[in-house]
Parts: structure tokens; sequence; C-alpha cells
């Protein structure tokens, strides 16, 4: 076991705290003492293993945010694949239609509630923040929720604007927030938290009420979507969109 | 906004700027690994990591103190360089590359095998430590925080309480590694 005075010293050693007394001090320890030497090398690498080891859990939470990342971009690869499917199934559809009809005379199918959500569903843009892709401006979880948000990153992204919300409630947040969800076909979280966007009364309240109109129609609820675009018609928001769909139904 | 904000906000120890940074040209920097070396994406993506983690490390031990490309140039500089290296394709990095990098250096993690045993030792010992003292030798050796910054962030009275600390941590470290593994001396 070393003295307290020699631990001391070795640690300013290695921190570069020595006076220039205690550097002459410590050379001639290093020259002449084989324990002191060693306990010098030692104490060094308990410092490097320090910053190792730290150096390990910056790489896990990398690892983490990449594992995200991942998650995002198989969820799109899922998505595509079973969209490929659903194509082909439709051609097929189209094609027995089309016998249909031009053996029965023409028939009007009428368009079912679902493929008006998928004809017109489309992620709300980001108006918020600027597309960033310069350098490095204002760093803050609301741009990195945004960045998020743009890229199609939208787990990590509903993530940051729960955490944004829990900061402070605002309509913006919210109508993002239930974006992503709905963007990850988690109908019934978005629809939550557009409800708590019109509740609000501030930004977004139209535009909150045309989700909620598409979720409606995706959840073969007629009525309420027909009210929810009545209103719109009102306010005049997507007024060829919502006439269009008001004829449709 | 100026150019060095991304350079402050890391020595601010805002972890959020190295995550947004992240992001930000992860998927091009992958796509450009892939074209230009022909990386497996698995490959590009670890290499992209140590490259944050260099970057990241130069600014925090203020050998890079301002950019004089952007950051983007200093990633991809970074990157190139590191597949270079491990790639062992002999050659050095073009001029180009090696202005970017003037002044950028990491440690090359290469020990001899005694070391690397200590060195497994200590880390699963920084485990049984505990805050704040982990906390605290975390912010001074990798982070490289002075006292009066640990002191303000762990809120202690003063630095020299800090610095106290710092001390009586690194023997509280060093006697658990005595108890675990009584071979090795300290």
């Amino acid at each position: 076991m070393k003295s307290q005075y020699d631990l001391e010293l070795i640690e300013k050693y290695l921190d570069n705290a020595l006076s220039a007394k205690e550097v002459e001090e410590v050379n001639q320890r290093l020259a002449e003492d084989d324990e002191f030497r060693r306990c010098v090398d030692q104490s060094r690498l308990m410092i490097h293993g320090i910053r190792r080891n730290a150096r390990m859990q910056l790489r896990r939470k990398l690892d983490e945010i990449e594992e995200s990342l991942i998650e995002t971009d198989e969820t799109k690869e899922a998505k595509i694949i079973s969209l490929t499917h659903s194509r082909i199934l439709v051609s097929i559809a189209a094609a027995v239609t089309l016998l249909i009809i031009s053996t029965l005379l023409i028939i009007n199918l009428p368009e079912t509630p679902q493929n008006l959500y998928v004809q017109y569903y489309q992620p709300y843009r980001n108006i918020v923040t600027a597309n960033v892709r310069g350098e490095l401006q204002e760093l803050s979880k609301y741009e990195l929720a945004f960045t998020a948000y743009d890229s199609g990153n939208y787990e990590l992204a509903t993530n940051l604007f729960k955490e944004l919300l829990a900061k402070e409630a605002t309509a913006t947040y919210l109508f993002y927030l239930a974006n992503s969800y709905l963007a990850l076909e988690k109908n019934t979280q978005a629809a939550k938290y557009f409800e708590q966007v019109i509740h609000l009364n501030e930004d977004f309240v139209d535009q909150a009420k045309w989700y909620l109109a598409l979720i409606a129609l995706n959840e073969k609820n007629i009525e309420e979507a027909k009210s929810l675009l009545k209103e719109l018609k009102t306010s005049g928001y997507r007024s060829e969109e919502v006439t269009e769909i008001l004829t449709k139904l | 906004m100026q150019e060095y904000s991304i350079i402050e906000s890391i020595k601010n120890g805002e972890e959020e700027a190295l995550t947004q940074l992240y992001i930000r040209y992860r998927t091009e920097f992958i796509a450009w690994m892939n074209k230009a070396y022909g990386c497996s994406s698995e490959q590009a993506r670890e290499i992209y990591q140590q490259a944050i983690i260099i970057f990241y490390e130069n600014i925090t031990t203020g050998k890079l103190t301002e950019l004089k490309s952007s950051e983007k140039t200093y990633l991809f500089a970074i990157g190139k360089n590191k597949f270079l290296e491990e790639s062992k394709a002999a050659q050095r990095f073009t001029d180009e590359t090696e202005d970017v990098l003037q002044g950028l250096t990491y440690e090359k993690e290469e020990y001899k095998e005694e070391e690397e045993k200590v060195l497994v030792v200590v880390e699963e010992c920084l485990g049984k430590l505990g805050d704040p003292c982990k906390t605290l030798l975390e912010l001074y050796y990798y982070h490289k925080k002075s006292m009066a910054e640990i002191c303000e962030l762990l809120q202690y009275k003063n630095p020299a309480t800090a610095k106290n600390l710092k001390y009586k941590c690194m023997n509280r470290l060093r006697k658990i590694i005595e108890q675990e593994s009584p071979k090795l001396t300290f």
C-alpha cells in the first residue's frame, strides 16, 4: 500500500498539476524507484479505463439511437412490402371488377371509406422548422424532433414530441405527435392527440379535424367523418377535397 | 448562426447536440461509404459511430477549437481516414484530407495483453464504484471538465471540495480494484 503522500503526488503528476519542485522529485523517483514507477503505470491505466468505459457508454447511446432508426427503416420496408402485396391484390381485384363490368354491364361500385382514406391520407408536412441541411444551428430537442419527423423516423419523433409536451403543452407539439402516431398507424393514439389540438383551440384546429375525418373514414365511422367534413366545409379548409369526399359518401 | 455553435454546444455538455449531429449526417454518410468505398451498411455505421466519437473527444479535449470547414466535411474526413486505416490500404490519406484533419488526433485503442487485463478489471470495478464518484471521474477524465465546471454540474460547494472528492474517489476505486483483483498492485 502506497502512502497518501505518494498517491497524491502520482495523481497530481498524471493531472499535470505538479509544481517545479515536485516535478523534480517525481522524475527522480521514476528513475530510481521501481515500485513507484509501477504505481504510476497502474494509475495511468486506471484513468485509461475510466475513459474507455465512458467512451463505451457513449457508443451504447449511439447504438440506441441507431436501433430506433433501424426499426423505423424496417417498418418502412415492411410497409413497402405489404403495399406491393396489396397492389397485386388491387390489380387482381381490378381485373375481376373489369370482367364483371364487361359481362354484367356497368355497375357503379361505391368507393369504400378505407379507399378514401388511402386516397387522401398524407402526413402533414413540417411547416415549423426549416429543412435542416446546412450548418448546425440552434441545437434543441425541438429541432431534433422535427428532424426525426422530416426523415420519417416517426418512432423517435413520437418520443421526442412527448418529451417536449411534458415541458410545454402546445398545439404544435400535439399536432405533430398525433401525425407521427398516424404515420405509425396507431390511430387511437393519433385521434386522442388530434382531439386535444381541437380542444386547445389555438393552431392546427382545421388540420386536426381533417385528419380525424380521415381516421373516421378508415374506421368506417361514416357519420362522424361526415360531421367533421361538414365543419371543414364551413371553414373552407381543403374545400375541394372535402367536397369531393362528401359527394362520394 | 455561426459555425462554432456545434463546438460550443458540445463543450457546454449539451448531449442533444451530438445526437442531432449523429442523425443529421447518418444516411448521407452511410450512402457515401457504400458508394465511394464499397462498405457494407453495417461497416459504414460502425465507422460513422467512431467518427462521431472522435469528433466529440477532439472538441472536449480542446484539440479542436474552431471549424475551418463544415462539421460535415470533418465527419466525412474522419470517416474516410478511419476506413483507410481499417482496410489497411497502406497509402496515407490525401493532402486534402490531411488538411481538413489538421490537429485532429485520437488515441489508438491498442494495449498490451497485460494492460488489457487491467483495463477490463478497472471497467468492471467502475460499475461497483457508484455515483457521484463514477460520474465525477468521467466528467474529469473523459469529458475533460474543469473542477469549477464539475462543481457547478454536481452542485458542490466549491471547486476545492470537488477536487478533494475526486482524490477520494480515485482511492476508493483503487481499493475496489485491490479487493476484486488482489494480484494487481495500485
